[in-house]
């Protein structure tokens, strides 16, 4: 087409022009019109609110795997390097235990048997660690899958698909009797009208709310815990080994608390912030002491020093906590209702200075 | 209120119909009906909204949606304009502490599309925001002047159940109900709600009818109240804050 052929519109005659097959003008109704059932017709009312088993064995065989991408994607250079590597160990290790029973049966028969049965005791040991955790990694999967289709639907206006959601949720928590008090509740306060961001948000408060006010419990336990610890021990690497313990620790109360399956491993966030945590218990020991040494050795000065410490280490605790609640939590928090590391740090300051003051009222007397 | 005034010579008026163009005398009868038109506009419609509207601060705007959806496009723009209108002479925004002396501003409005159980449940959505694109002007407005707004399909009383029902091999969801004008319950499905204002031409005849229902028969009024849609929401959004 020439320039000049541009410059001026075109006009066609309607009957001259042909029209692409699938925009066919047809007379198509781009609203659903009105309906009026037939008398006799039957109709379903909601859908059987109470989980039944036939729900379980259709989730349990159908769990979606979608597993968070970390930095790496899968055909890295890295990962083949790790992977590469990694098997060259194991094949080395296999042949030379390999070799060694082989030498120990050529010695005498006795030694040989013992050796092997020593190496194939380990070998059970290690497949049923492995077979756990791969059963932990499913588990924590479902749970990840749970909450992202949580998400979707409290994001979404869509009706009718979170009843069999929230069955599903709530098949975690069948076994407790109290939680299945407030279950039925639950169920009864459900009326066809809600949509599905309100049903879920109605479980939220009523159901989940319980169990998460047990987890807060816990993480405030155990972050006061570990400020007493990180305060009496003065030895740094005993410091750094207590955290380790007391948080994997928590980590697996909370998990079983919210109806996962214990595992630290599972999720890269959590292993990140109990990482942290050690560091700063190593850490801060030296810097105490040293802050310690610049202060001066009066009561007051020693008393602050570790009152900071304490409230450092327990703070970093607290955070470990509120990060499991979230990766725990089959449905994800609404809003307003995610637990604020502020109100923890209160009552843990408030716990210290409470401690602090029956010290110094002992010390007093004594 | 006007009803106060009844035989006062403020309230007298007559039809007048034919406006003179060219200006007219001061004693002449048109000049008093003019005079008494004014008088009634200053000291009895302002003095009204003054005195009434002065002491609110929450707001809710209740629209029957459906029955416009049934008598076509006129009323619908009637409605509308209405309402726009209806709402611009209300003070809005946030009260400090001299409104509270010499009158509040409203800092919370609250849109409610009414009679929400004629429609089938996965229709409100729909409900909310065709209200919404209603009264965009009004709200956009509002809005502006810092008030806190939000748009919600209720109704006071659910005098409808919803359901699923397999007709014509579809699975459509419908309500169930016993109409104003019979003794039998009736099932249907009422018609999709649309999200925008449909264009004139779209307004058909057939394409909505939303049917009036009689209330629930219930055993116990006294024990759990009337059933209703999301009438605690709405309370929650307005009064919420106030306790």
């Amino acid at each position: 087409m020439n320039a000049t052929m541009c410059n001026k519109p075109i006009y066609f005659e309607l009957d001259e022009v042909e029209s692409i097959a699938e925009e066919e003008a047809t007379v198509v109704l781009d609203y659903k019109p009105p309906v009026i059932l037939p008398a006799d017709l039957e109709l379903e009312l909601e859908p059987e609110p109470l989980p039944t088993t036939t729900m379980v064995s259709t989730w349990s065989a159908t769990t979606t795997v979608n597993p968070r991408l970390s930095s790496f994607s899968i055909h890295s250079p890295w990962i083949w390097l790790a992977t590469f590597l990694g098997l060259l160990l194991v094949l080395m290790l296999l042949l030379d235990t390999y070799y060694l029973v082989l030498e120990q049966y050529s010695r005498s028969f006795l030694l040989g048997t013992l050796f092997l049965a020593v190496i194939t005791g380990i070998t059970a040991a290690t497949t049923v660690l492995i077979w756990r955790s791969y059963q932990n990694i499913i588990a924590l999967r479902m749970i990840s899958a749970l909450q992202q289709e949580g998400q979707q639907l409290m994001t979404s206006q869509s009706y009718g698909n979170a009843i069999y959601y929230i069955n599903r949720v709530a098949h975690l928590y069948i076994d407790r009797p109290a939680t299945k008090l407030r279950l039925e509740q639950f169920y009864l306060t459900l009326k066809d009208t809600y949509q599905d961001r309100e049903i879920c948000a109605l479980f939220s408060k009523q159901v989940m709310k319980e169990i998460d006010q047990q987890a807060h419990y816990i993480i405030t336990q155990r972050s006061k815990e570990s400020a007493l610890l990180v305060m009496i021990s003065h030895v740094a690497w005993l410091d750094a080994v207590f955290t380790l313990w007391r948080n994997i620790r928590m980590i697996q109360e909370i998990a079983v608390l919210y109806g996962g399956r214990p595992s630290l491993l599972n999720s890269i966030s959590l292993i990140r912030d109990v990482l942290q945590n050690l560091i700063y218990a190593d850490v801060s020991e030296m810097a105490a002491e040293s802050i310690a040494e610049i202060l001066g050795s009066s009561m007051l000065s020693i008393l602050s020093t570790q009152m900071a410490q304490g409230l450092g280490s327990s703070v970093l605790t607290a955070r470990v906590g509120l990060r499991a609640m979230q990766v725990c939590r089959p449905l994800p928090f609404l809003e307003g209702e995610k637990p604020r590391l502020k109100e923890i740090r209160k009552e843990i300051i408030k716990s210290l200075k409470k401690l602090v003051a029956t010290q110094e009222l002992k010390d007093k007397n004594v | 209120m006007p009803g106060d005034l009844k035989g006062a010579p403020l309230l007298e008026f007559s039809p007048w119909f034919k406006i003179p163009q060219n200006g007219y005398a001061e004693n002449s009868l048109f000049a008093e009906m003019k005079r008494r038109y004014e008088s009634y506009k200053e000291h009895v419609v302002r003095k009204f909204y003054h005195e009434h509207f002065a002491s609110f601060d929450r707001q809710i705007v209740l629209v029957d949606v459906l029955r416009t959806f049934n008598a076509g496009y006129a009323a619908f723009v009637d409605m509308r304009d209405a309402i726009n209108m209806v709402l611009n002479s209300f003070q809005y925004g946030k009260s400090g502490l001299l409104n509270k002396l010499f009158g509040l501003k409203i800092d919370k409005l609250l849109f409610a599309a009414t009679k929400a159980d004629h429609v089938t449940p996965n229709q409100l959505p729909h409900l909310e925001r065709f209200l919404h694109s209603m009264l965009a002007t009004s709200h956009n407005n509002v809005h502006f002047e810092g008030v806190q707004t939000e748009t919600l399909a209720l109704s006071a009383v659910k005098c409808t159940q919803a359901a699923y029902a397999t007709f014509q091999g579809q699975k459509i969801s419908c309500i169930k109900g016993v109409p104003v004008d019979s003794d039998k319950p009736v099932a249907l499905f009422p018609g999709e709600v649309p999200i925008e204002v449909p264009m004139p031409v779209e307004w058909t005849e057939g394409r909505f009818n939303f049917v009036d229902f009689k209330p629930p028969r219930l055993a116990n009024v006294h024990g759990t109240g009337l059933p209703h849609i999301r009438l605690d929401r709405a309370l929650e959004f307005l009064l919420g804050d106030k306790f």
